[in-house]
């Protein structure tokens, strides 16, 4: 696996980008065409030939940089490849290190061969000393391998040095030139004095390099690393070099992982805040976690359990029991009997009343249940309110805006809109953790066995019923003190489901700002899209559906709906909460020497 | 030392009376909760929009000649910004936490039938404020806690069926009556609900002549008219929005209760404090208890407690008119501006 001076690789990039981009507004001006032009240089065997042009003489220059002296008709083919295997010829910052190391142009490679640690780095000071007095004062010759090895490490050790001190401009004369007199002085110390400390840093940094294509080091990082640890009197055989380098480069800003590209370094004890650029990390990438959708799918079947439960369905399921159990409902051998008697003899397994309504206390802050409750979730109703007055509002701007024919006019709202989504998923997210998951299935299993009982044709009949709602309000006006309004609670446990789907579907896009349109809005006013399982995956004309009908059933007016549509400061919520640790395992985790960081 | 929060005000406030009136101290009982409502400094203008004490922090401490000796206070739950829902279910939770520490699992059993229809997850996207919560204190802790609970707009749905019954014949009686509120009240002995009327029209007390008799309390509504008829000056029309008109069911029979709010009389006589004292005067020990409680609300470097914002009477078959003053504490009036917003104010000075 070759290793690859990435910055090195970029800056040649770069220079060849440039001049293609000259090359071309050229060969414009004179009208020529591209592959003539090199075909000519090639026929004349890279000389340049008499009495051209000087716009066409530069043209040929640039050929000759960019292909060096061994053009020919095959390099027509890689005119537009940036990956080429030497540096140009023409970059005055290379040409003037090349220079001071009697390097010629095609002798020097970005990309250090594979065998790197074999011939180079493990020399022995005699071979070094060979390699170096066999090596040519001129760059015509083929160099030998090994010494193309030491150049090209002493080579990188330079640039990096160089672009460390931010001396790399060559136009700057005498202080160019000492700034590269004492690059060469540093690795020469290096060698010397340090046990080759650069050499053997690079060793460890290619062995924490990218391990994709190539190894990739940046020889600024290194000539970085190798001054702070000689700061320190690190010298290249310490046997802790190895962590050592890894921890500095564990320390670097905005580190995108191995020896590789990203920020200059950032060392613990550096002197030198000048090495640091101004990249701020991306705090965005960081919150995946802050919405789980598990959390959020446990949180919808607890929604749907608890409006079910304000609309008396588990108590008139209770009542219908009792009343099975005493023998006042007419039922004998049959379907229904037995139906019952399954769900009365798995009674004892299910959570109770008062362990339901302290789930829904803890999840959306409902009082009930046991009074002494820790933490409900005081902000939940807020912020649902606040996101399905937002799609509404959303959703009749864009009506207005289509009978306007404006095009552009809704795009404004679609942050705000991520915004009310992202607070109410994210507080959701983190009430669903804990128990909630595990009793949304005992629930969701409850409700699907008391759907089918009340459901039962038997238990309809015997309560005068047509269907499962009209036996939940007989049942409830004769023994539960009266019915609830089973339209308004069904229809909002329904739609509530919907909503809190929606997001979980698409948590992704919703955490994290600028990801995307929250939903099309030419999907909403053209054939909106619904699907036939809005429960499982709503799209967005189902969300605004149930959101409308939420609204409507609630009898909340157009006045307060404007009202929770403006946007507002995000609730100072926690995404996790701190987790109370018992003395006892603290005092073990003190002992093991970990600390209680965001423990307590 | 500088108080970075309202609450520390409040609840230096309430210590304070808490020690001055001998009552136990209430901090036990709502420290948090105050805390929880109270969070920004004292004198934010945030605080001035709200509906128990316009223009000031929304803590109201109250004299009743019913319970004399004791420490009682109303607030509005949670600070300025939450939703009417998130401080009417804030209520209801700290008034359950109450409730079942202090008066037990039957008395949360009561409370949870009572408050049912006023707290579900369908009902509350149009109300205004929610809900208040107040308690009183005497020597031996927590002696009651209510929730107010905000009615929708012109329904008394909820109500408990002899709640309902005087709702409806005080409908009957005395038409322009809009429901306002429901407060559910929790004590050592009883609990007891009450609904509150806002008499859109305004209200002439010769008005609640046929209300009082369905009731079989007309007898005492000379003694309604004399109290108010004197602390206000001789007035005895009511204009729109100064009064509130409250309906209980009690042992004793139906309680009226009648609430003025003294910032929207127009001619409010200078010398209120003085009449009060007079309409006292029969009732010596009222009277001193009276004085006790201003003193117990009054800051050190201060000469009075603060304003007046509402003057209630009460009466049953068998008990005669008694009286009621609330109170803003001066130490958080937000500003002259909200003051002047607030419709139910007077000056003691």
């Amino acid at each position: 696996m070759a290793t690859v001076f990435i910055d090195l690789q970029e800056r040649d990039k770069a220079h060849r980008l440039e001049q293609i981009k000259e090359f071309e507004q050229l060969r414009d001006g004179l009208n020529l065409d591209q592959v003539a032009v090199i075909a000519l240089f090639a026929g004349w065997g890279g000389a340049m030939p008499p009495g051209v042009s000087e716009d066409l003489k530069r043209m040929l220059q640039i050929v000759a940089d960019l292909y060096g002296f061994q053009s020919s008709r095959g390099a027509i083919a890689n005119w537009n490849q940036n990956e080429q295997d030497h540096p140009v010829a023409s970059d005055p910052f290379i040409v003037a290190i090349q220079a001071e190391l009697g390097l010629a142009a095609d002798t020097l490679r970005w990309s250090a061969p594979p065998e790197l640690d074999d011939n180079a780095l493990l020399l022995t000071p005699s071979q070094r000393n060979n390699a170096f007095a066999a090596r040519p004062r001129t760059g015509n010759g083929k160099a030998p391998d090994i010494w193309t090895r030491v150049a090209e490490v002493e080579f990188g050790a330079i640039l990096g040095i160089l672009s460390r001190e931010r001396r790399t401009d060559p136009s700057a004369g005498l202080r160019f030139e000492k700034a590269l007199a004492s690059a060469r002085g540093e690795y020469s110390d290096s060698r010397k004095n340090r046990d080759e400390l650069y050499r053997h840093v690079l060793t460890h940094l290619v062995e924490e390099g990218d391990h994709q294509a190539h190894d990739r080091v940046s020889t600024e990082h290194w000539a970085g690393i190798v001054e702070a640890l000689a700061a320190e009197n690190i010298k290249g055989r310490d046997m802790y070099l190895q962590m050592r380098v890894r921890q500095a480069l564990k320390g670097r800003a905005g580190d995108g992982g191995g020896g590789g590209g990203g920020a200059p370094p950032h060392f613990p004890g550096s002197s030198k805040p000048s090495w640091i650029d101004i990249n701020l990390p991306d705090l965005e990438s960081q919150v995946d976690s802050e919405i789980v959708a598990d959390n959020l799918k446990a949180m919808q079947a607890l929604y749907f359990s608890s409006v079910l439960e304000e609309g008396k369905l588990f108590q008139v399921m209770d009542r219908v029991l009792e009343q099975f159990n005493i023998g006042v409902l007419p039922l004998g051998k049959g379907p229904a009997g037995d139906k019952l008697y399954k769900y009365y003899k798995r009674n004892f397994d299910r959570f109770t009343e008062t362990e339901r309504r302290n789930l829904y206390a803890r999840a959306f802050g409902t009082p009930g249940g046991e009074a002494m409750q820790d933490n409900p979730n005081r902000g939940f109703h807020d912020l649902w309110f606040r996101f399905i007055s937002s799609v509404s509002e959303y959703r009749r701007q864009l009506k207005v805006d289509s009978l306007l024919s404006a095009s552009t006019a809704v795009g404004v709202s679609q942050e705000q809109l991520r915004k009310s989504a992202r607070d109410l998923a994210a507080n959701l997210s983190l009430y669903g953790y804990g128990v909630a998951y595990f009793a949304a299935t005992e629930l969701q299993a409850q409700i699907f066995d008391i759907i089918d009982i009340l459901n039962d044709d038997e238990i309809k009949g015997a309560y005068g019923a047509r269907d499962i709602w009209q036996v939940v309000d007989q049942v409830a006006t004769l023994d539960l003190g009266g019915a609830r309004n089973a339209v308004q609670y069904r229809t909002m446990a329904h739609s509530g489901a919907v909503i809190i789907r929606w997001l979980a579907e698409n948590a992704a896009t919703i955490g994290r700002p600028g990801s995307g349109q929250v939903f099309n809005p030419a999907l909403l006013n053209q054939n909106p899209q619904m699907s036939s399982t809005p429960l499982v995956n709503p799209t967005s004309a189902d969300l605004v559906d149930a959101c409308e009908q939420y609204l409507a059933v609630t009898g909340t007016s157009d006045m307060r709906v404007e009202e929770y549509a403006q946007p507002t400061l995000s609730p100072e919520g926690q995404t996790s909460r701190p987790i109370q640790i018992p003395n006892v395992a603290r005092d073990l985790l003190d002992a093991a020497g970990i600390s209680g960081v965001g423990l307590n | 030392m500088t108080t970075r929060h309202a609450s520390d005000l409040v609840r230096r406030q309430i210590s304070n009376a808490a020690q001055a009136l001998k009552a136990r101290d209430p901090l036990p009982f709502v420290g948090d909760l105050i805390d929880r409502s109270f969070e920004l400094p004292p004198g934010d203008e945030q605080y001035a929009h709200n509906t128990l004490t316009p223009g000031a922090a929304p803590f109201e401490p109250s004299f009743s000649e019913r319970e004399p000796h004791q420490l009682r206070f109303t607030l509005e739950p949670l600070g300025p910004g939450n939703s009417p829902v998130g401080k009417r279910d804030e209520a209801t939770r700290h008034m359950r936490k109450l409730t079942r520490a202090v008066f037990g699992s039957d008395a949360l059993k009561w409370f949870d039938r009572a408050s049912e229809e006023f707290r579900g997850v369908a009902s509350g996207n149009d109300l205004q404020y929610g809900a208040w919560f107040g308690s009183s204190y005497d020597g031996d802790g927590l002696a009651s806690s209510k929730v107010y609970y905000e009615l929708s707009p012109g329904s008394s749905r909820g109500l408990q069926p002899s709640v309902a019954q005087l709702a409806r014949i005080a409908s009957d009686s005395l038409p322009g009556l809009m429901p306002a509120f429901a407060t559910i009240r929790c004590g050592r002995a009883e609990g007891s609900e009450r609904v509150t009327f806002v008499p859109v029209h305004g209200l002439s007390l010769k008005q609640l002549e046929p209300l009082m008799s369905r009731l079989g309390m007309s007898h005492q509504l000379p003694a309604l008219m004399q109290l108010v008829g004197l602390v206000l000056g001789g007035r005895f029309d009511l204009p729109p929005n100064a009064c509130l008109l409250a309906l209980a069911p009690t042992s004793e029979g139906a309680e009226i209760k009648l609430e003025i709010c003294l910032g929207a009389i127009p001619d409010l006589p200078a010398n209120f404090l003085d009449l009060v004292v007079m309409g006292l005067s029969e009732r010596p020990r009222h009277l001193q208890a009276l004085a006790t409680w201003m003193r117990a609300f009054t800051p050190e470097q201060a000469e009075w407690p603060g304003n007046f914002s509402v003057l209630s009477v009460r009466t049953t078959p068998q008990s005669p008119a008694r009286l009621s003053l609330y109170l803003r504490p001066v130490e958080l009036e937000v500003s002259r501006h909200g003051v002047g917003d607030a419709p139910y104010l007077v000056s003691v000075a």
